[in-house]
């Protein structure tokens, strides 16, 4: 076989080759032809999200898959930062459907708009509603948890009837954090303990312990929670030692959180079902310390559904299931009380990571340094740095920078994002003008360079998201708007009114709001 | 933005090796002009007669080699080019047939041309990946193949991009240390996305008892979702050569490469190339079959996501026909035209100067931007940088009177060459290469138009590869061509010319 070719015909011999000219550098020079200036493209692992703003290139991505089958990510946790109105739910609602046709089971727990209800139904899941009147949470359930616990037995059991009881204390600290606005004590903290071990103990099975059950213990004084509070014998260090924990309790059962943390709970969390969604809807927005409680009770039950699910499987009982939760709205709860954060922590590092992604959303960064300690502003930013992925939709450039320090920011991805946070123009041409930034996200890893990508959204999604304003002509928008003008106005005419101030000219509904269409 | 002041670093002071001699006329050509002037007044001590007789032959001779193109190929070469090409249509050589019909030994498909007594083997590198080695037994040099996966300087700060410029500059410094590397090639191939990599991505993963809403949206986003980006595909193929007098076999220069392979794919990553990994003989293959049949490009991603691989063997990676013309390459379902380097971009440039000519180019089925780079060795570069300031002294100091301003800033570059040198700069040898891959003939013209741009916007300056079309199509692909070693003339000596 000769070399450059058969001879012959038909052999594609070719002759010798005029070379292209050579040019001498040295290597610090020659490296300014850098072969690597334009970019190989986009990840395409996990759920199709949209295209990349530059390239029109499908980007795919969600905490998952880029942890088990990309390996970009060392824990598959995503946080979601944005101003409101961008798009975020649709991105994340994207993830979950995405996912849940990958035989993933999506979590939303704590859904305030509702933004994922609708979603979670579609896909045939589960919507459990709480709130004043349409359903409660009994905290001290062990819920799934101490069913697996059960059904597992031996030493395993044990280790998931310890875990159970973690998780159940865990809460309950939290509901008294919240109503007190102030950490526990620990002291208290094991009065709690031995008070719920002492039930559990005397507790028959299938029964479930309610908090006035506690209360109860606590009159009581049983040796074995006299034993933790030192009382020596005497009845009045017992008492004094137990008084504002039982004055907590009381708050908590008299209080606005009573009638829904109270009683049984209302529907548990199916383990098995295809998606589940908490929704919280019902509770007011003004109700913060309720929503704030909600919000943790929820958290508290997903994440124990999610460990019982995974023991189980651990034992071989039931199929392996991953789980993919969202916590939106993150900050509602840190701004309840301070030392929340600790409890999250607790919360989010108790659950067995393996097998659960989850997605945590809030507007900014602003929230954390709303929190009053240094400690617990320094540990709300730990969320951020931990998480494998952070998702930015559009955010003031003071954000941004903030956002950097954190997650380290170039200074051409700060100015992009924050080029989406800019409003629209007054839209004079009558057709409505959408904000520059809807849809538009940058996705963040490690110190990669940010992914920006445009979310499509899909006329199947389209229907789903029926009440989403984000997608439809903004009529509705327009419509919501002007009742919340209208409710605002009423509330500050009523507050006037109350104080003997003088009252605002044009009252609700009156002609000083002018002639909206609505 | 910002009204600080930011310098950027600016990339420049390339230079096109001397030739030594006078002005154009390379060394043969500056004896030539002696001898012959000495001969002529010989003659002339004769008669004024015999002084012409010998002086015009000579003179008829030498003007050729002084008359030279803008890249420096004298008349000579030209003619030879030309030369050639005509003997290779006349013979029918200009057209290539593969295949069971064909006479090609075995009845395969073997890439053609230069690439045709290439074999493939296969080692496996320090992580126990497969690595595929391509074996060129004429001069018995061995290639590897690497992948890689920038992300480009689009979102990064300058400051990082200048950092991997940098590192990029200590890697090319490093292949002047490889032992035996003769040379090495970066090509970044674009070509629009086949629109199968989001169906394989989504659709196998979809359950059979996923919620019917949920697949439903899947399959809308798989359909509706535009095809219309593009891929990118960055390979870095390193050509060895065994040191002359040396046997040895060919598991052990295998072996040896595998424990190359770690410390050259971690100074690409740190260079900015992203995720870097060494192509396996069957991905090789793949790629080169692609070039040379764009068509299969899907065929071959599908292959690739449901069963693994394609099985595709070195041997089978060739067209099944291929018709070289003057100013284009037909292979199987493509028509490609290369262009080569004769300027590299005059005064400074910023790292990102290549980028336009790197991206996916509207219009053009393939395309492939090649970046040849010839390692020079540590003694060789300290000679030629010391020769080059010697020269340059030289030439500002003969002037009498004035120096001359391009004397002036001659030495200038010649003294920071020098420093950068002596500072642990290597000195390399760089040239560019491009091909452009259409279906048909007549849009090869728009493509022409299209590079035209792209090069203008690069501010480099290129030349259709007219007449060795398919030779240079070859050169572009990863299969470790060195377009320099192509030559009539070994380039040693060609140089001296």
């Amino acid at each position: 076989m000769p070399p450059r070719g058969w001879y012959g015909a038909g052999g594609g011999r070719v002759g010798y080759l005029d070379p292209p000219t050579m040019w001498r550098a040295t290597t610090v020079q020659a490296c300014g032809m850098w072969p690597f200036a334009a970019g190989s493209g986009s990840p395409m692992t996990g759920v199709p999200l949209g295209q990349h703003l530059f390239t029109g290139a499908t980007v795919c991505g969600d905490p998952l898959n880029w942890f088990t089958r990309a390996r970009y990510i060392s824990n598959p946790s995503l946080f979601m930062l944005g101003m409101p109105g961008l798009g975020k739910s649709t991105l994340v609602n994207r993830m979950l459907i995405g996912l849940s046709a990958t035989g993933v089971v999506p979590l939303v727990l704590g859904d305030l708009k509702p933004d994922y209800a609708d979603t979670v139904r579609a896909l045939g899941g589960q919507v459990i509603s709480i709130g004043r009147g349409r359903g409660g949470i009994n905290v001290l359930d062990p819920g799934a948890m101490g069913a697996a616990a059960a059904r597992i037995g031996g030493e395993a059991g044990e280790v998931l009837k310890a875990e159970t009881h973690g998780r159940v204390l865990n809460m309950v600290a939290a509901l008294i954090t919240i109503v007190r606005g102030r950490p526990m004590d620990d002291h208290e903290q094991s009065v709690l303990s031995a008070v719920l071990h002492h039930l559990r103990e005397r507790t028959p099975p299938g029964r479930t312990v309610l908090l006035p059950d506690v209360l109860r213990v606590l009159t009581e004084g049983p040796d074995r929670v006299r034993a933790v509070t030192l009382d020596r014998g005497d009845d009045a260090r017992y008492r004094d030692a137990v008084d504002p924990l039982h004055r907590s309790l009381l708050g908590i059962l008299d209080g606005p959180l009573g009638d829904t943390f109270a009683s049984e709970t209302s529907t548990r969390i199916n383990p098995d079902a295809p998606a589940v969604c908490i929704d919280i809807s019902g509770i007011g927005e003004a109700d913060t310390q309720l929503t704030a409680a909600a919000m943790l009770a929820a958290w508290s039950d997903g994440l124990g559904t999610v460990a019982a699910s995974h023991a189980l499987a651990d034992s071989g009982l039931e199929p392996r299931r991953w789980f993919f939760t969202v916590l939106d709205e993150l900050w509602r709860p840190l701004r309840a009380a301070s030392g929340i954060v600790d409890r999250i922590d607790a919360l989010t590092r108790l659950n067995r990571s393996l097998g659960l992604g989850d997605a945590k959303i809030t507007h900014t960064l602003k929230d954390a340094e709303a929190l009053s300690s240094d400690a617990d502003r320094a540990k709300a930013r730990g969320f951020v740095e931990r998480a494998g992925m952070v998702v930015c939709a559009g955010l003031p450039k003071a954000e941004m920078e903030d956002l950097g320090k954190v997650v380290g920011l170039s200074r051409r991805e700060i100015e992009l994002v924050s080029s989406w946070s800019s409003p629209p123009g007054w839209g004079v041409s009558g057709d409505h003008g959408e904000p520059p930034g809807r849809g538009r996200f940058l996705i963040k890893v490690g110190g990669r360079p940010g992914i920006p990508i445009k979310v499509a959204i899909t006329d199947a999604e389209r229907r789903l998201h029926n009440t989403n304003t984000r997608w439809t002509p903004n009529e509705e928008r327009v419509e919501r708007a002007v009742e919340q003008e209208l409710s605002h106005t009423a509330a500050q005419v009523a507050r006037a009114a109350q104080e003997g101030a003088y009252a605002t000219p044009g009252g609700p509904g009156g002609p000083g709001t002018g002639g909206w269409p609505a | 933005m910002s009204t600080e002041a930011v310098t950027h670093p600016t990339y420049g002071n390339w230079r096109r090796p001397r030739r030594p001699g006078l002005g154009p006329l390379g060394l043969v050509g500056t004896f030539g002009v002696f001898g012959g002037l000495v001969l002529t007044l010989l003659a002339s001590l004769i008669s004024l007669y015999a002084a012409m007789v010998v002086f015009v032959p000579i003179a008829v001779f030498l003007v050729p080699l002084a008359i030279r193109t803008q890249d420096g190929r004298n008349v000579y070469q030209l003619i030879a080019l030309r030369i050639g090409w005509r003997r290779r249509r006349a013979r029918g050589a200009h057209l290539y047939v593969s295949g069971p019909l064909s006479a090609r030994p075995g009845g395969r498909f073997r890439p053609p041309g230069l690439l045709n007594k290439v074999s493939a083997t296969e080692g496996r590198d320090a992580y126990d990946r497969p690595f595929g080695v391509l074996h060129h037994p004429n001069r018995n040099l061995y290639t590897i193949v690497l992948g890689c996966d920038p992300d480009g300087g689009s979102l990064v700060d300058p400051d990082q991009v200048d950092v991997w410029v940098a590192l990029w500059g200590e890697w090319l410094a490093r292949l002047s240390h490889e032992p035996g590397l003769r040379g090495a090639s970066v090509i970044v191939e674009t070509a629009p996305d086949p629109g199968t990599r989001l169906a394989h991505e989504v659709l196998p993963r979809i359950r059979p008892d996923a919620p019917a809403a949920a697949r439903a949206v899947m399959e809308e986003v798989v359909e509706r979702y535009p095809t219309a980006s593009s891929e990118m595909h960055t390979y870095v193929s390193l050509t060895y050569g065994v040191p002359a007098g040396q046997k040895r076999k060919k598991e052990d220069v295998i072996t040896d490469l595998a424990i190359r392979i770690p410390g050259l794919l971690s100074g690409l990553v740190a260079a900015g190339g992203g995720a870097a990994y060494p192509l396996s003989a069957e991905r090789i293959a793949e790629v080169v079959r692609v070039a040379y049949d764009p068509a299969v490009s899907a065929d071959v991603l599908n292959a690739r996501a449901q069963q693994g691989g394609t099985g595709l063997e070195w041997d089978d990676a060739g067209p099944a026909a291929a018709v070289e013309t003057v100013g284009s390459y037909q292979h199987d379902s493509g028509v490609s035209r290369t262009w080569l380097m004769t300027l590299a971009p005059r005064g400074t440039v910023r790292s990102s100067v290549l980028r336009g000519m790197l991206e996916a180019a509207p219009g053009t089925r393939r395309k492939r931007v090649a970046l040849v780079y010839r390692p020079i060795d540590p003694a060789t570069s300290a000679r030629i940088v010391e020769a080059d300031r010697r020269s340059a002294q030289f030439m500002a100091t003969s002037g009498r009177g004035m120096v001359q301003a391009r004397a002036a800033s001659e030495i200038r570059a010649a003294e920071q060459t020098a420093t950068e040198e002596a500072s642990g700069a290597g000195l390399v040898e760089f040239s560019l290469m491009l091909t452009v891959t259409v279906d048909t003939m007549d849009q090869l013209a728009d493509a022409s138009v299209t590079v035209r741009n792209l090069t203008a916007a690069s501010r480099v300056l290129m030349r259709p590869a007219d007449r060795m079309q398919a030779a240079a199509f070859s050169c572009t692909l990863p299969a470790g061509i060195l377009p320099w070693e192509q030559t009539l003339i070994p380039h040693e000596l060609q140089e001296a010319l």
